[in-house]
């Protein structure tokens, strides 16, 4: 029970953001403990990937081709028999789409202590410590979790990338697939890419996104005519808006939506829950209006405006209209 | 085909959510319990299943408060059965472990060729729902999914899942399943207060009581506080049109915007 | 009554006596959006064509606006019986636009359609300068109960509206009192779409929370809650007299003109709203057609001038029977949006102001004014907003 574990999750078979995010969170861990930083790779082909994820100290591995993509079933099972045979202090998996579920499923099945939702982690002593938030980003919590193996969910923007996208050949160390690979049942067949009819928000330079402060259907109108007002813009929104179907899937920015890094970000009536953060946090500039001062949204903006954004639209237009439309 | 839609009571968060200061918990007389979203896209779900297949579709959730008024409204929307698990506890932010547990006791007594929850709670401090009562259950797992096509003939089920990015992927797994659903290919239906009255007075909600589960908690939630607000943003102040000035002169700077 | 038995009951054996005039067809505003319009819903009732009815979608694009009801000379009960009858029918097949089941959840749920949580219900009070009763806080006996409404509550230009309410009766030394976040939908939209088992659990439970306190009448800040009270508490025991503000305001006339001393110098026009008007059928005595203009007309510098749509026949804003939630529908539909007709008819009027009294109406005006693009042609306001402004607004409370 050494080391700290970080899961290397992959999407097409490359290391994603989050898996180096999760490896910046488990450095400070794993100094805190005084353990090594291990990175644990499930692909068919660990060889190929294993020095991308060069910040950690060493990779675990297996590879089959079951778990070329990521798979639930086949993930816990390999990751079992890795923790069975090669037990951590602490495992951090990034809840990811295609992750969530699995540190339940691994956590579940070996009665392992496990906190969840967490924006950080930390060590006290023994004790790892989570801070989960909860109810859409209304409450905050503090976990402790003692003995382990510990698994904890680490919400994906919440560590900075960059510092572990470090290339270099790392000691591997590869753990053989287990038998019950062969046996699962769950397979996975196909991506499916969402046809493309309608403009694509990652590649716009602004974004005028909305949220339910936008009250109604009707009120996206001003958004589209703000977003006139620049060049190559769109209307983007949080999820609620698409789900009740008034704008398409497309525009959804977010977790279950678009990641979306424009020049300017303008979320308008968002609350800034954190599965929409997660869409637009790398945005270089991010605007926010809201009626409500302690709307979490402020706390990842770098401009605030508390105000009706159906008073506040209008007004914008107006001053933009003085000048002209300008995107280097 | 038997499908069975676990739903939970989660406090709304669109009314006030308080901690009690000196207990660092909830405050419970405050909270108001409705079904979690995505519980509500499960059951839609389900009953999409239903007509296309003529499934059965059994809708639980336990005696929390709103629990039976989430069940009469399910039979309304065309669930077949209902079932309230009485526990008699109140709500806490941190019981999906133990709920995994009983509604674990519970499908064994009743059919289940798909079990279908909703992916992610917003109180899933110990993990979720169906991915922890799959491990228990020794069933495999799909989350995160956005419509689910069960075969009969080959008892298997086609599921779509949602990575983002305008990605989905496709699985193919053997039935009994365990499913977390992100959303419903079409929104939930709405129930019209008739019928969900018809619904309560049918009596068609069975309570079941589970033996209390053992249940050790394997992580210790020592606070809940709220967020601390607005500590990163310049905020700018002043009249709508000041405000609206001054920031498209920042926009400028930024060479967003033209001189 | 149901669809499926309607002709069992007195109401539906109505039905029988149309004599196919189509006077409800030619009055009807929707009626050129509508498969079947509404003398043909009639004789496809009688004629057992209920599933063809209901499939077909019509009344999806019925407003509630009583037209047809008022003018038709069978008195058949066609706004506020049969056609929420056939939408009701409605919910059992889906075909219900989604932002209009939205509303209704959220009614159920928070008990406003706006879906904004109960306990922000009388935030609004804070900002009032004038003292606010909360009954809860304060539960004596009181005069006047006002039921403030969802609009006017929780909508930011209704809370204008609310404010500017307040001051008046504070001026006048009225005693009045609300609810706060006790108070619960009226039941407009869901009685007048045809959700009647939501709108039966808002009476009951408005009711049981009115049994608690003691008062004389029951105010209500717009029309449509005045309409409901008036067509369907009645039912339920609630016997207590009800007035629209503008009624109440109206009788305390005498005691206000010499408090409105501000010139307020613009032309206004004032749109009738069917709750007020129409919707109260017969009883002419109910129908508030002149209070509202009596009081425009005392404001120093005013000047009135009439629409070509007015009293009896106006137009509707639209917004009634759940058409506040529809008018996206309808206009992926490629409908015109009655909002923006009364707008233009209020501006070829040659009004600056368009004046209302309806709950639902400024927000709805004020986007059609957004959507026209008439800004800076005309602006609405509340009749009460207007009498608050002559009487020197909050600066003189
Ligand atoms: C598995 C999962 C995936 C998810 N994926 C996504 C995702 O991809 N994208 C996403 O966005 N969400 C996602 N969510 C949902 C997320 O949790 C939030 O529910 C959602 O982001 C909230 O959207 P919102 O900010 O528009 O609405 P709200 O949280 O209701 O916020 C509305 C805001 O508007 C403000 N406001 C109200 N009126 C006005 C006004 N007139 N002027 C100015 N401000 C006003 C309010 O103060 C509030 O802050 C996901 C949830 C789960 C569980
Ligand atoms: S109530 Fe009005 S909109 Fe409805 S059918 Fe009658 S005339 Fe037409
Ligand atoms: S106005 Fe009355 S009598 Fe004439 S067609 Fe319509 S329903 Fe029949």
């Amino acid at each position: 029970m050494a080391d700290v574990y970080v899961l290397a999750d992959l999407e097409r078979g490359r290391p994603t953001d989050l898996t180096f995010e999760l490896l910046t969170a488990g450095r400070a861990l794993a100094s805190d403990l005084h353990v090594p930083l291990k990175a644990v790779l499930l692909t068919n082909e660990a060889g190929l990937i294993a020095p991308s994820l060069g910040f950690a100290d060493g990779v675990v591995a297996m590879s089959h081709s079951s778990l070329e993509h990521r798979n639930l079933e086949a993930w816990s099972r390999a990751l079992l028999k890795i923790l069975d045979e090669k037990p951590p202090k602490v495992l951090l998996i990034g809840i990811s789409n295609g992750l969530l579920g699995l540190p339940s499923l691994v956590a579940g099945a070996r009665g392992l202590p496990l906190i969840s939702l967490c924006r950080s982690v930390t060590a006290h002593g023994e004790e790892i410590v989570g801070d989960p938030v909860l109810f859409g980003g209304k409450i905050e919590a503090e976990v402790h979790a003692k003995g382990g193996p510990v698994v904890v969910a680490v919400r994906p923007g919440s560590y900075s990338a960059e510092p572990a996208r470090v290339q270099r050949t790392v000691p591997v160390e590869n753990v053989e697939p287990p038998e019950a690979l062969e046996t699962r049942r769950v397979h996975f067949k196909r991506y499916a890419d969402l046809e493309q009819t309608d403009v694509d928000i990652t590649h716009c330079d602004v974004l005028i996104s909305i949220g339910r402060g936008i009250q109604s259907q009707e009120n996206i109108r001003i958004a589209e005519e703000l977003s006139g007002l620049f060049r190559n813009a769109a209307v983007s929104s949080s999820r609620p808006l698409v789900d009740q179907g008034w704008l398409p899937r497309t525009r959804q920015v977010g977790r279950s939506g678009m990641t979306v890094k424009p020049r300017l970000y303008l979320a308008l009536g968002i609350s800034g829950a954190p599965e929409h953060i997660e869409g637009m946090k790398s945005s270089e500039t991010i605007v926010a209006v809201n009626t409500d001062p302690k709307a979490p949204v402020f706390e990842y903006a770098h401009y605030g405006v508390v105000a009706d954004i159906l008073t506040f639209m209008p007004r914008l237009a107006e001053q933009l209209r003085k000048r002209k439309p300008v995107v280097a | 085909m038997d499908v069975v839609v676990l739903m939970k009571m989660v406090p709304d968060a669109a009314q006030k959510i308080e901690v009690d200061a000196a207990s660092g918990q909830l405050k419970a007389s405050t909270l108001n319990l409705i079904p979690f979203e995505s519980d509500e896209h499960a059951l839609e779900e389900a009953l999409l299943i239903k007509e296309r297949t003529g499934a059965t579709v059994t809708v639980v959730t336990t005696d929390l408060p709103g629990g039976d008024v989430a069940l009469w409204t399910a039979l309304a929307k065309g669930a077949t059965h209902a079932l309230l698990v009485t526990r008699g506890r109140p709500y806490e932010p941190r019981s999906t472990g133990e709920l995994a547990r009983i509604y674990a006791k519970l499908l064994e007594t009743i059919p289940h060729d798909l079990v279908l929850t909703g992916a992610q709670a917003p109180d899933d401090v110990e993990g979720e729902l169906g991915a922890l009562l799959a491990a228990q259950l020794g069933l495999p797992y799909i989350s995160v999914a956005v419509a689910v096509r069960p075969d009969e003939g080959t008892h298997s089920a086609e599921v779509t899942t949602e990575l983002g990015g305008g990605l989905r992927s496709v699985y193919e797994s053997a039935l009994p399943l365990v499913v977390g659903i992100q959303t419903s290919e079409t929104p939930p239906r709405y129930a019209p207060f008739l019928q969900i009255r018809a619904a309560q007075r049918s009596k068609r909600t069975r309570s079941v009581a589970v033996e209390p589960v053992p249940f050790d908690p394997k992580v210790e939630v020592v606070a809940l506080h709220k967020p601390v607000a607005g500590k990163g943003a310049t905020m700018l102040e002043g009249s709508p049109e000041e405000v609206a000035g001054r920031l498209v002169e920042i926009l400028a700077e930024k060479e967003l915007v033209g001189g | 009554m149901d669809l499926d038995h309607v002709l069992l009951y007195p109401e539906g054996k109505s039905l029988l006596t149309c004599i196919q005039c189509g006077v409800c067809s030619a009055t009807c505003p929707q009626e050129a959006f509508m498969e079947y319009p509404p003398r043909k819903i009639v004789a496809m009732l009688k004629a057992g064509l209920i599933d063809e009815v209901v499939q077909s979608g019509s009344m999806l694009k019925c407003v509630s606006c009583y037209s047809c009801q008022a003018k038709c000379p069978r008195q058949i009960r066609l706004t506020d019986l049969l056609f929420p009858l056939i939408r009701g029918r409605m919910f059992e097949g889906g075909g219900i636009p989604a932002e209009l089941q939205k509303a209704f959840l959220d009614v159920q749920r928070y008990g406003n359609p706006l879906g904004r949580s109960t306990s922000e219900r009388s935030d609004w009070v804070a900002r009032s300068k004038v003292p606010i009763r909360i009954l809860a806080d304060r539960p004596g006996p009181v005069d006047l109960l006002w039921n403030v409404e969802c609009y006017p509550s929780y909508h930011p230009r209704g809370q204008a509206v609310a404010l500017a309410t307040a001051r008046l009766f504070h001026r006048l030394g009225l005693d009045f009192a609300i609810l706060g976040s006790e108070e619960r939908c009226i039941g407009d939209c869901a009685g007048y779409f045809g959700e009647f088992g939501l709108l039966d659990a808002l009476i009951e439970q408005n009711l049981t929370t009115f049994r608690k306190y003691d008062f004389r009448r029951v105010v209500t800040s717009g029309a449509h809650a005045f309409n409901v009270f008036a067509h369907h508490y009645p039912g339920y025991g609630f016997t207590t007299p009800v007035e629209p503000v503008v009624g109440l305001i109206g009788e305390e006339l005498p005691k206000l003109r010499p408090m409105l001393k501000t010139s307020v110098p613009h032309k206004v026009t004032y749109h009738d709203p069917c709750c007020l008007g129409r919707c109260m059928g017969a009883s002419a005595l109910r129908c508030y057609f002149a209070p509202p203009r009596k009081l425009l007309e005392a404001i120093p510098g005013l000047k009135y001038v009439e629409m070509a749509h007015h009293h009896e026949n106006s137009l509707c804003c639209g917004g009634g029977g759940g058409g506040m939630w529809l008018d996206t529908y309808y206009r992926d539909q490629g409908m015109d949006r009655l909002s923006e007709r009364v707008v233009k008819e209020a501006v070829a009027a040659g009004a600056d102001v368009l004046a209302v009294t309806c709950d639902y109406e400024v927000s709805r005006f004020e986007d059609a004014v957004k959507v026209l693009g008439y800004d800076r042609k005309i602006v609405v306001r509340d009749v009460l907003e207007l009498l608050d402004e002559s009487a020197g607004g909050e600066a003189a409370v």
